[in-house]
């Protein structure tokens, strides 16, 4: 048996976990639901070694352990497939599978026993379903065949307890079937798992207890046979919908943003999609689904092959994101710590990054313009901090989200494509980001927003369309719009497999 | 969430590390390289002050100062290479070439003032070949500048057919390279011109500050707007520009042109830079640190020479000081939990 007692984990500006105690019985799968930024994947790393507690005991069988690294709890029997893949790209299946633990030739120290090898690795691919070529590398292989070998990899070692952190979003439904079914035969064998996942049917499928965490806190638990999925829902939320999504002022008729037939690469095909003067549209779909690559795409990071984008009425072809900032476009991308924060940097220049013209003269900036104007923005976007000099990083991910959408409106854009606008981002700032979106579509600026978050979709888009496999499947009014529809409409085609 | 949300969130790292503890800057943190330099360079002045009467005269800091003119020249131009996350290897190679091409320009008849800017011409132009095969074909920064290293060497080689181009009389060049205005070195005039005008561009103009965005995070630096691969082209043509320009000192100080000069400054540059602060990775640090370090090596240097130690020595004890300072600078950001995993 495994328990966790009162384990507690802050960070500056947020509480990731607070308190939290559960136990797992050994051949029990446990289903673990919460919200983005809820602490399920910090206590998972809590779990496997990545994290320290600040408070709080985990133990084993009766004792108490504590993981300075990651290899005392893999060699504690626990392991963990994390919720971003984790693989050697550049290795082989097998190599994969059996990676730190690959079995040696007796008489020639050091030297590997590919037969071996190959053999311990066909019977996890085996009980996986994985029919690949155990040679191939992992680059040459689709995503999802990638996440079943980081599970077999884990598997591989017969871990106590499997930690299964949203391992199944990138799999197809055959392959999460199967999964499941392992998991299932495994759990009877005695194995414990605690299974992440944002899909109730699946969490029925294979685990007998839920528990839900909420602002890093259990928020609740119960036997899933207690439960309905409303349940389990208003566990998770804790709160009413309406409270966070302020009411959206109805569009206007002109067209700002007319995007014609567009294909880009093999990721998107053929999309059409219009945005209006002070409209807030959204785009719906799976991971893979071209969501990211068409908000790119407008954006000019990623060059369209075909079809036309016009704004305002005009043609525009961008060659970089520095022609559609100047054409009036702004964006956030879904990933911040990649694709938007400048590390290491003061929040005054995170702040200013996209309008360093607007206060320098031939090239000389003025410093004091510049701090007004930062000042300003972040003031208009609630950001707090303490001083414009600080870093960036002492800011916690909401403010950090607050800045770089303060960073994209400094320039006053018609358009803003946000991707994933409010991921990572606690309760509260999203509640003010959406307060922000929809006073600023109000004033006519136009949004076009890329989510996974169905709620969020619903409770801001006038529109929505929803993408699959890189094609439009929908187009739904916002206010009228289920997440059934979306859902039913966003696995359209089944097969999951890519990622844009 | 709901329950038929098929997606994946980001709880995860992405979720998790602009959370994560990471209180002090890179940026803040530079000050530190800064302090703890200001306190060696003192501890070595103090030791080589006791321990030869020679050390603490006023023409033994203005000839420390003179020699290490060129290198601080060049390091103007590393650290803003650095800080973008690059690094110039070819600046030794691409001070010889540009001295022997002066040199035989000169000694061929053609005006020192002309000399001088066909110098500085050279070295755009052989910053511009590193800068264009970096940013506009996006190649490695080692590779391509490992390459160049070794063929500007080769052509200045091959340009002085191997051997020293004496310039006989060269009163302007000589002036520039050893000459003085009052008690002022030129030289050292030039190099903390040069030095100001960098410290400007880097803190004050909007160039400067896409130096530090491109070498912060290159993929939020193209997203925010700023056209990375200009930058890029950017930091190693001013490298080149100023190899040309040290080189022009370099020549005129010994009114000799060698193609063999400069010969592993490189790698004494590039050392400086990271003593000052300025981090490998880029997107942090500046030329505070880059002349506080410089002068330090300048000083270890004369002192060491004044005491007779081996010239042999120099580089164990600068490798030394360079490994040891960096590794310091390692262990505190990882006590204060900035080191990432």
């Amino acid at each position: 048996m495994i328990e966790v007692k009162e384990v507690a984990k802050t960070y500056p500006g947020t509480v990731a976990l607070e308190d939290v105690s559960l136990r797992i019985a050994a051949g029990e799968v446990l289903a673990l639901a919460g919200e983005n930024g809820s602490g399920k994947s910090t206590l998972m790393k809590t779990l496997a070694g990545h994290i320290r507690p600040d408070a709080g005991e985990i133990s084993i069988d009766g004792a108490p352990v504590r993981f300075q690294n990651p290899n005392e709890s893999v060699a504690a029997g626990i392991g963990l497939v994390e919720q971003e893949l984790a693989v050697a790209r550049h290795l082989s299946v097998e190599e994969n599978i059996l990676l730190g633990a690959l079995p040696r030739r007796r008489y020639l120290p050091g030297a590997v026993a590919w037969k071996q090898v190959r053999k311990r690795a066909r019977e996890v691919m085996d009980e996986l379903a994985i029919e690949v070529d155990p040679r191939a590398t992992l680059d040459e292989l689709p995503v999802n065949v990638q996440q079943l070998v980081a599970i077999a990899s884990v598997l591989s070692r017969r871990p106590k307890l499997m930690l299964l952190d949203e391992a199944t979003s990138s799999l197809s439904e055959d392959e999460t079937d199967h999964l499941l079914r392992t998991v299932r035969t495994l759990s009877e064998r005695g194995m414990s798992v605690i299974f992440i996942s944002h899909r109730m049917r699946e969490m029925r499928q294979v685990a007998d207890r839920i528990v839900v965490l909420r602002d890093g806190r259990v928020s609740g638990e119960s036997e899933l046979s207690d439960v309905s999925d409303a349940d389990v829902v208003g566990m998770l939320v804790g709160r009413e919908l309406s409270e966070i999504y302020p009411q959206n002022v109805p569009a206007r008729e002109r067209i700002v943003l007319q995007v014609d037939e567009v294909t880009a690469r093999n990721y998107i095909q053929n999309v059409s999609v219009t945005v209006r003067e002070g409209e807030i549209v959204g785009l719906a779909g799976l991971v893979g689904s071209g969501r990211s690559t068409l908000a790119q795409t407008i954006f000019g990071a990623i060059r369209p092959t075909a079809g036309s984008i016009r704004l305002e009425g005009k043609t525009v072809l961008f060659r970089h994101p520095a022609d559609a900032l100047a054409a009036g476009i702004g964006f956030v991308g879904e990933n911040r710590r990649v694709q938007g924060i400048l590390p290491g940097r003061t929040v005054r220049e995170n702040l200013t990054a996209c309008s360093l013209g607007t206060f320098s003269r031939s090239g000389v900036l003025s410093r004091r313009a510049e701090q007004d104007q930062a000042r300003q923005a972040a003031s208009e976007m609630g950001v707090k901090y303490t001083n414009l000099e600080d870093p960036i990083g002492g800011l916690s991910g909401g403010n950090q989200q607050k800045v770089l959408l303060a960073r994209s409106l400094m320039r006053g854009p018609k358009l803003m494509v946000l991707d994933e606008p409010t991921r990572g981002v606690d309760v509260g700032a999203k509640a003010e980001i959406y307060q922000h979106v929809v006073q600023a579509a109000a004033n006519g600026m136009s949004f076009l927003i890329a989510s996974s978050e169905l709620p969020e979709l619903l409770g801001l888009c006038d529109t929505i369309y929803v993408l699959s496999q890189g094609r439009v499947v929908g187009r739904l009014d916002g206010n009228q719009a289920t997440e059934e529809q979306i859902a039913a409409l966003a696995f359209h085609t089944d097969d999951a497999t890519e990622v844009a | 969430m709901s329950k038929l949300t098929p997606q994946t969130e980001f709880a995860g790292p992405l979720g998790l590390l602009p959370t994560r503890p990471r209180p002090q800057s890179r940026g803040q943190l530079s000050l530190n390289p800064k302090l703890t330099l200001s306190v060696v360079l003192v501890l070595l002045i103090v030791f080589f002050t006791a321990s030869q009467p020679n050390f603490l005269t006023f023409d033994n800091f203005l000839n420390i100062a003179r020699l290490q003119a060129v290198p601080l020249i060049l390091a103007v131009g590393m650290t803003m290479v650095v800080l973008t996350g690059g690094a110039d290897l070819s600046v030794g190679s691409a001070l010889a070439l540009s001295g022997v091409i002066a040199g035989l320009l000169y000694v061929n008849g053609v005006p020192a003032p002309a000399v001088i800017m066909l110098a500085v011409l050279c070295g755009i132009l052989l910053g511009l070949l590193n800068g264009l095969l970096i940013g506009a074909l996006g190649m490695s920064f080692f590779v391509v500048t490992l390459g160049t290293l070794a063929g500007y060497r080769s052509l200045a080689l091959v340009a002085s057919d191997g051997a020293s181009i004496q310039l006989g009389e060269a009163p302007l060049l000589l002036t520039i390279g050893d000459g003085s205005i009052g008690i002022l070195p030129i030289p050292v005039m030039l190099a903390a011109l040069v030095t100001v005008f960098g410290h400007l561009a880097l803190s004050g103009t909007g160039w400067g500050r896409k130096i530090y965005a491109v070498g912060s995070n290159r993929e939020a630096a193209r997203l925010a707007g700023i056209r990375v691969n200009r930058v890029l082209v950017s930091v190693y043509v001013t490298s080149g520009l100023l190899a040309g320009l040290a080189s022009v000192i370099q020549i005129g100080r010994l009114t000799t042109a060698s193609p063999v000069v400069g010969t592993g400054i490189e790698l004494q540059v590039i050392a400086a830079v990271l003593l000052g602060g300025t981090i490998l990775s880029g997107g942090s640090g500046g030329l505070g640190g880059t002349v506080l370090a410089v002068l330090m090596l300048g000083v270890l240097q004369n002192g060491l020479t004044l005491s007779g130690t081996p010239d042999f020595w120099q580089g164990a004890i600068t490798g030394a000081i360079l490994i040891v300072a960096v590794f310091l600078d390692h262990l505190q950001r990882r006590r204060r939990g900035l080191a990432e995993n």
